[in-house]
């Protein structure tokens, strides 16, 4: 039975044709799936409908099964009681993610206290435990401090300590480090793959980037115009890619494996575009 | 939804003229001193608004009043757009110091409401429409200079406005055929918000007994004369209301609606 | 955060000076000599001269700006001309009563607006959040001492549940201020509040677009909940903003209103006198008022290093 099951969700906006258009795919408890892609394809729309989350305007058919819970068409209520229980979201802004005028260890407190019934003082040392898991050496100090007094990397894991604080079944990842500096992504990541490992959790990793995706991930979906044109395991996705935009998109991220004094590739080499 | 509210203040404020202008010339009766009618009726023929408390025809003053109404809003706008508008085109070329006190000065200036002016100036001089006028006028030159000076900024940081100063032409006349053109718009939408403020600030004054004078009927001094008479004929106190509120509404929503409708164009503006 | 509070002691005290000169010169400098005014036209030279010297104003005008102002600050605000009663004694009963008035209402206008104003911001595209805004629209336009007057017939006249006119002093019959004070309040709460609106509809539509809000979505917060415990903190700053502003209009909103109910306020006293051209107590009054509003402005500024910790930073 698997953890999320996605069948045929469209998602269109208004009158305008669907950015999402019929896709389907599954996660497995403890699972880490990619779902790579450029600007536009489709993959935060994805992750924002299997949250519940699409603006006001947003048409939405089609199944997403949490468990035995169905998304499309359920109540904000019943909605808000799996987010940030059994469902949590990463997003990319880790710098705006924050309320600035509540302290960052309230603002985890919160995730935990809005799911469960842990008093003040208990949900304090859950809250000072977690943030060492993510790594913090001195939590209390994070917990006192403004998001305005954190670096972008530090935010984005008080971010993440909000994410799994209450062990999700799922978490999903829009670009979490896309952000950031080259050198705090790393941190990042293998933060990411360790509090992930050591709480079992499945994860929906959203990117652009094929290299990030395959260090974090088992399995990788490829999306095109709103539509999943390749899947595949993440070693396999290199050797044997299928599609021709996958294949641009595998010669693009492995640059250190050009012909020195050739052009670099393009994506466009391999594939001619989309067709709107 | 801004052309709807455009076109509704339109239709409230060109109703508002239309009453002013045409009791210029021809009211059902006189609105002043025919008080030959039975006193306080309710609306019944020929008085399709009923009598006031000393007989006259209340449809007729409230025509009337409109006048009032306009001809507050029309000079105290004008004293404040003449007075505001050059010195904040002025302002904005000042140097960074000045330039600071004159905002702060109209901070403090802004903090004076156009009411507590007027009574105060009513208190010195004595009340009336000029005195009403002009410190209405007076209290809303803040706005103006805040805005025109906004305005300015922007239009004379502008290429054009660079040319025509490298092609030598004067500061008064990119003042005349560059920014003012430009900030017009800016200018216009002020001058709807506060007619609006003018005519609420003119009917209060004119409750208050330090506004139009009677017996040239005000709409603010009708609804005075319906408190008097609330017990017995508590209908005077809807007519004069419900007047003020729509010319308010209609110059409100004016504003707004034009607002909205420049707001691309305002953003390359300011 | 020392630097921040004593440029704006500076500020608020420069303005002071500014406005009591601005109000000392129109009551004064212009109108010509009080004695004369107060005696009117067929008095004697003599009579004006013996007058003047008996009010004080003979001397420079300089002079008196400096008397009047050093009395102030000792909260003696002049003698009146026409009575000769002390300015101060005139004023103090006064103050209860419109500072509960003003008080009342400035506390009643949010209770009203903040709630309405973040449904308008949150179903702005249904119904409920367009009806909102328009009922705004329309009570912008309506004067408040129409309203007043309104529902003092309403409560007053036809159904007679309270008192249409009248003060009772909160020491004499508690039961009996709260009723005296029902309707002006409602009066004025009613007429700000829709212009407040707008603005919490604004703060609160910004809200909705800012990221802290799509994580306490993506936490679990409901709409309503995310909007209360991460926007109110965050629209506050400029809503504050805007409630100073507002406490000019309230302030003025309460003279005609005291007019309106029969309140014993600053309002009524100080348009007594205007009829009775005194400045003296014209001058206080007014000084007061301006007082009031620079000062609720100042302490505004200072108020929002206590909401956004940003600023507190910054200073260091």
């Amino acid at each position: 039975m698997s953890l999320l099951r996605v069948r045929d969700l469209t998602v269109a906006f208004g009158r305008r044709p669907p950015v999402v258009r019929g896709i389907s795919f599954d996660v497995e408890p403890g699972q880490r799936v990619g779902l790579i892609g450029e600007s536009g394809c489709g993959k935060t729309v994805t992750s924002l409908a299997v949250m519940g989350l699409l603006p006001e305007n947003a048409r939405v058919s089609g199944s997403i099964r949490l468990g035995d819970v169905e998304v499309v068409g359920s109540s904000d209520r019943a909605m808000s009681e799996l987010r940030g229980d059994e469902l949590t979201m990463i997003f990319q802004e880790p710098m705006t993610a924050l309320d600035p005028t509540m302290r960052c260890g309230r603002q985890v407190a919160e995730v935990l206290r809005l799911h469960s019934t842990a008093a003040p003082g208990a949900a304090r040392e859950r809250v000072l435990v977690m943030l060492g898991e993510v790594g913090f050496a001195d939590p209390e100090r994070i917990a006192n401090s403004f998001p305005h007094e954190l670096s972008g990397g530090q935010r984005q894991r008080v971010v993440t300590a909000m994410a799994l604080i209450n062990s999700p079944d799922l978490v999903i990842c829009d670009e979490p480090t896309t952000a950031l500096d080259v050198t705090v992504q790393a941190t990042v990541l293998k933060l990411l793959d360790r509090v992930l490992a050591s709480q079992n959790a499945a994860c929906l990793f959203i990117s652009h980037d094929l290299a990030v995706v395959s260090e974090l991930c088992s399995d990788v979906l490829v999306m095109l115009d709103g539509e999943i044109v390749e899947r595949g395991t993440a070693s396999g996705i290199f050797t044997d890619a299928q599609h021709p935009y996958t294949k641009g998109l595998v010669a693009t991220s492995r640059l250190d494996l050009v012909e020195p004094g050739s052009r670099l590739p393009l994506v466009e080499d391999f594939y001619a575009g989309a067709e709107r | 939804m801004s052309r709807l509210q455009l076109r509704l203040g339109l239709v409230l404020v060109a109703l508002v003229a239309v009453m002013a202008l045409v009791s210029v010339f021809w009211t059902p009766f006189d609105a002043l001193y025919n008080t030959s009618f039975p006193r306080l009726r309710p609306p019944e023929w020929p008085n399709v608004l009923g009598t006031d408390r000393l007989g006259r025809d209340v449809f007729s003053r409230l025509l009337v009043g409109a006048q009032s109404c306009l001809v507050v809003g029309v000079i105290s706008v004008g004293i404040a757009t003449l007075l505001g508008v050059p010195a904040g085109i002025v302002t904005a070329q000042l140097p960074k110091a000045a330039s600071e006190v004159v905002m702060r000065a109209t901070d403090v200036a802004q903090a004076f409401p156009a009411l507590l002016l007027a009574i105060l100036l009513a208190g010195v001089f004595g009340g009336g429409t000029v005195t009403a006028m002009v410190a209405i006028g007076l209290a809303a030159v803040p706005q103006f200079i805040r805005i025109a000076r906004a305005g300015a900024l922007s239009v004379l940081a502008s290429d054009y406005v660079l040319a025509a100063r490298s092609c030598g032409s004067s500061r008064l006349t990119i003042a005349r055929t560059h920014v003012l053109p430009n900030i017009a718009p800016l200018v216009g939408v002020q001058a709807s918000v506060t007619f609006a403020m003018a005519i609420l600030a003119e009917a209060a004054l004119s409750y208050l007994g330090l506004g139009t004078q009677p017996p040239t009927p005000s709409w603010g001094s009708m609804l005075k004369d319906a408190q008097s008479v609330w017990y017995s004929s508590p209908l005077q106190a809807v007519w004069p209301g419900i007047a003020i509120a729509l010319a308010v509404l209609g110059f409100n929503l004016l504003g707004d609606g034009l607002r909205d409708l420049l707001d691309p164009k305002l953003r390359e503006v300011t | 955060m020392i630097a921040t509070v004593a440029r704006r002691l500076g500020v608020f005290a420069l303005s002071l000076v500014g406005a009591s000169l601005a109000i000392f010169i129109i009551c004064q400098a212009l109108p010509g000599d009080p004695a004369r005014i107060l005696l009117g036209d067929g008095a004697s030279a003599e009579q004006i001269a013996a007058k003047a010297h008996e009010l004080g104003t003979d001397r420079p005008a300089i002079v008196r700006y400096l008397t009047w102002v050093a009395g102030m600050l000792r909260g003696d605000f002049g003698t009146s001309y026409a009575s000769g009663v002390a300015v101060s004694g005139l004023i103090g009963p006064t103050l209860p009563v419109t500072g509960a008035l003003a008080g009342f209402s400035l506390l009643v206008s949010v209770v009203i607006a903040l709630p309405f104003g973040m449904l308008a911001a949150l179903r702005r595209r249904r119904w409920e959040g367009v009806a909102v805004s328009a009922v705004a629209q329309v009570g912008m336009a309506i004067p408040a001492f129409w309203a007043g007057i309104l529902l003092s017939i309403l409560f007053g006249v036809v159904w007679r549940v309270l008192p249409p006119n009248g003060y009772i002093p909160l020491t004499t019959d508690p039961i009996g201020w709260a009723r005296s004070l029902a309707l002006p309040v409602l009066a004025l709460a009613l007429v700000q509040a829709a212009v407040l609106v707008r603005y919490v509809r604004s703060a609160f539509i910004d809200v909705l677009s800012e990221d802290y809000y799509r994580t306490a979505r993506a936490v679990g917060w409901s709409r309503w909940g995310a909007l209360l415990r991460h926007g109110v903190r965050n629209a506050s700053l400029s809503l504050v903003t805007v409630l100073g502003l507002q406490l000019a209009s309230i302030l003025v909103g309460a003279i005609v209103i005291e007019q309106v109910f029969v309140l014993p306020g600053l309002g009524s006293l100080l348009l007594t006198y205007v009829r009775q051209k005194d400045v003296m107590v014209i001058q206080g009054v007014v000084m007061l008022l301006v007082l009031a509003v620079l000062l609720i402005n100042a302490l505004v500024e200072v108020s929002y290093v206590l909401i956004d910790p940003r600023l507190r930073t910054a200073e260091r």
